[in-house]
């Protein structure tokens, strides 16, 4: 990429974006919005917490303990205890492991095939792009959840299922954007001109075409992560994800359903969980959206 | 052939491969899974001479294609299979239950338009003042609340703690409105929060947007008084992408309502689809997904239409 970029700048054609620059801007932006901030804080905290879970010194998330049924939250049990007094709090962190890495795995399962084809779709023939594109559209006119209830109900339940479910369902809404990013930046002068000088296709597209498409992408990948969480949690709360004694924040507020009347903390607190990192995130996403791309900002 | 008309008509064709694709995808789903269905529906608790009967009943003896081809033949007559539980048709199920999963959805976008549309233009005419920021400090945290926990959070606080409202059960709004209602509010407001706040995010950039247009410093300019400007102006065109929206969500509500109708034990078709799941009873939930898709493609075909007719540069463009 080195020479073709000498030359275009000899010949008047705006280099493109050095990417070094353009983060800077983005980080400095970001800097500036505290709600990003607060996102991005939220966000690592629990995931920190999560990973840290078995060196926090917590009661077992699994141990019986009979004798300490329903205790309201204070003092020695924060969040309270469960219907088998198992420290609510303990199973919330832990359960944040199972849920968190869930929807991890399942953002990078979509995340790597989906825009590897998003930009084949993007650069290649209409021919070859249409036939992604269908079949995409194929996927996309099921509705979302009941989609990963189908493909759970083929898979069986588990949290192997609920990754490949989401994964398929997010799949397509992908593609689609990153075809579109990847379309659009095409377009753009410096590809062109790359492409003039004769670099080789796909060295245009590993170096120029999937680098420029990857800051837009991410920023929509890191808002799909909001709403995988919440589907996983939905789905893990139908029953679909890793069974008991294992706690999700799911599974956790599926069992809290039949104890609201005497101890509504079991419910509250793995679902606080779920609202504040979904928040996390979307908080992160707008605000990194908007410092990207400044015709988005209201 | 005037464009509306022609649309119309380019529109339904380009449905067909979609159909037939959604007809596959849910046959694949019995017929192609990993394993032999008949072990995956007894759950490898059948004896030997169940998983064969099993096999026949579901015609697993023959070539893939036929099995299709008669399949989709008996879809088009309108017969969807019976369920392997209880063996009652999946038609018969899906017309009983269908009116309570459409009322709790068409509540549930009530409530959304009613809420989220106001909410989105006022944040947006006081742009930047508390009512803004709190609207969009509300929208934020909504968007982040799992619809069943926000269910379960207001079963604790209206029906446990105040008392007002049943916990489970159901009557129907056609046989009772006044009960009906009382059954159904907190499942609906469980159900359309998260769409009231995405409306009330969408019509409050898109008013912003309309608003800095040169057709509403003209309407302004030939002193039209603002709360005209406001409603026949920019609200009317800022509205036609929120129509979109609500489109797109429907789906996600048909598929949301699955979640809700469960927590709130209402005998919809989400509840069928989940149950049928918990029993492995794989052709009740072939059937109720063909048949969800359908409909989530066909209103998605209207709302495009809709959006066509609404902003007059489609209709003659």
């Amino acid at each position: 990429m080195a020479p073709a970029v000498s030359l275009t700048t000899s010949h008047g054609i705006p280099p493109p974006p050095r990417r070094v620059e353009r983060w800077g801007r983005v980080w400095r932006q970001l800097r500036r919005n505290r709600l990003s901030l607060a996102g991005s804080l939220i966000v690592v905290s629990l995931l920190l917490l999560a990973l840290a879970a078995p060196l926090l010194g917590l009661a077992s998330p699994v141990k019986l303990n009979i004798g300490q049924r329903f205790l309201s939250p204070g003092p020695g049990h924060w969040f309270g205890t469960d219907q088998l007094g198992r420290d609510v709090l303990s199973r919330v962190l832990f359960g944040a492991r199972v849920s968190l890495m869930a929807s991890l795995l399942t953002m990078f399962g979509a995340a790597l095939p989906g825009v590897l084809l998003g930009i084949v779709a993007g650069v290649s023939s209409a021919r070859i792009s249409g036939i992604i594109m269908r079949l995409m559209d194929l996927l996309m006119s099921f509705p979302p959840l009941l989609l990963a209830v189908a493909v759970a109900a083929a898979l069986g339940t588990g949290t192997r299922s609920i990754i490949i479910a989401l994964g398929v369902v997010y799949l397509p809404r992908i593609v689609r954007v990153t075809r579109g990013v990847a379309l659009s930046v095409i377009a753009q002068e410096y590809v062109m001109a790359a492409q003039a000088l004769g670099s080789p296709r796909w060295r245009l597209v590993v170096r120029t075409v999937l680098p420029n498409c990857l800051s837009v992408v991410v920023v929509q990948l890191s808002l799909y992560f909001a709403e995988v969480l919440l589907a996983e949690a939905a789905l893990s709360f139908l029953g679909l994800g890793e069974p008991p004694p294992t706690p999700t924040w799911g599974n956790i507020l599926y069992d809290s359903q039949k104890y609201i009347r005497n101890a509504p903390w079991i419910a509250f607190f793995p679902g606080c969980a779920i609202a504040l990192s979904v928040l996390g995130l979307n908080l992160f996403g707008d605000a990194v959206r908007d410092a990207m791309d400044p015709r988005l900002r209201t | 052939m005037p464009p509306l008309l022609r649309n119309i008509l380019t529109r339904v064709v380009a449905l067909v491969p979609i159909l037939f694709g959604l007809s596959i995808a849910s046959f694949a789903l019995v017929h192609v899974i990993p394993g032999d269905p008949a072990l995956v529906m007894l759950g490898g608790e059948g004896t030997p001479q169940q998983v064969v009967e099993l096999r026949k009943q579901l015609g697993l003896d023959r070539p893939l294609h036929i099995r299709y081809l008669e399949w989709l033949g008996r879809v088009v007559r309108g017969d969807l299979g019976e369920s392997l539980y209880n063996k009652t048709r999946v038609v018969d199920e899906l017309i009983w239950r269908f009116p309570t999963t459409l009322s709790l959805v068409c509540l549930a976008l009530l409530i959304s338009v009613l809420i989220g549309v106001p909410a989105g233009l006022l944040s947006a005419v006081y742009r930047n003042s508390w009512v803004d920021h709190v609207a969009r400090l509300l929208t934020l945290v909504s968007l982040s609340l799992p619809s069943f926990w926000l269910g379960l959070m207001l079963i604790i606080l209206f029906s446990l703690k105040l008392n007002l409202l049943p916990i489970v059960g159901y009557t129907s709004v056609v046989t009772d409105l006044w009960s009906g209602l009382r059954f159904l509010i907190l499942p609906s407001c469980a159900l359309g929060t998260y769409l009231t706040a995405l409306l009330a995010r969408l019509v409050r950039s898109s008013v912003l947007e309309v608003l800095g247009q040169d057709y509403i410093r003209t309407a302004r300019a030939k002193g039209l008084r603002e709360r005209v400007v406001l409603f026949r102006h920019a609200l009317r065109n800022a509205l036609i992408p929120a129509v979109t929206v609500m489109g797109i969500n429907m789906g996600i509500l048909l598929g949301g309502s699955a979640v809700i109708e469960t927590l709130f034990v209402l005998p919809g078709v989400g509840q069928l689809v989940i149950t049928a799941l918990y029993n492995r009873d794989l052709p009740v939930i072939q059937g109720l997904i063909l048949y969800i898709s359908v409909l989530y493609v066909l209103i998605n075909l209207v709302v495009d239409l809709l959006y066509t007719y609404l902003d007059p540069r489609l209709r003659f463009g």
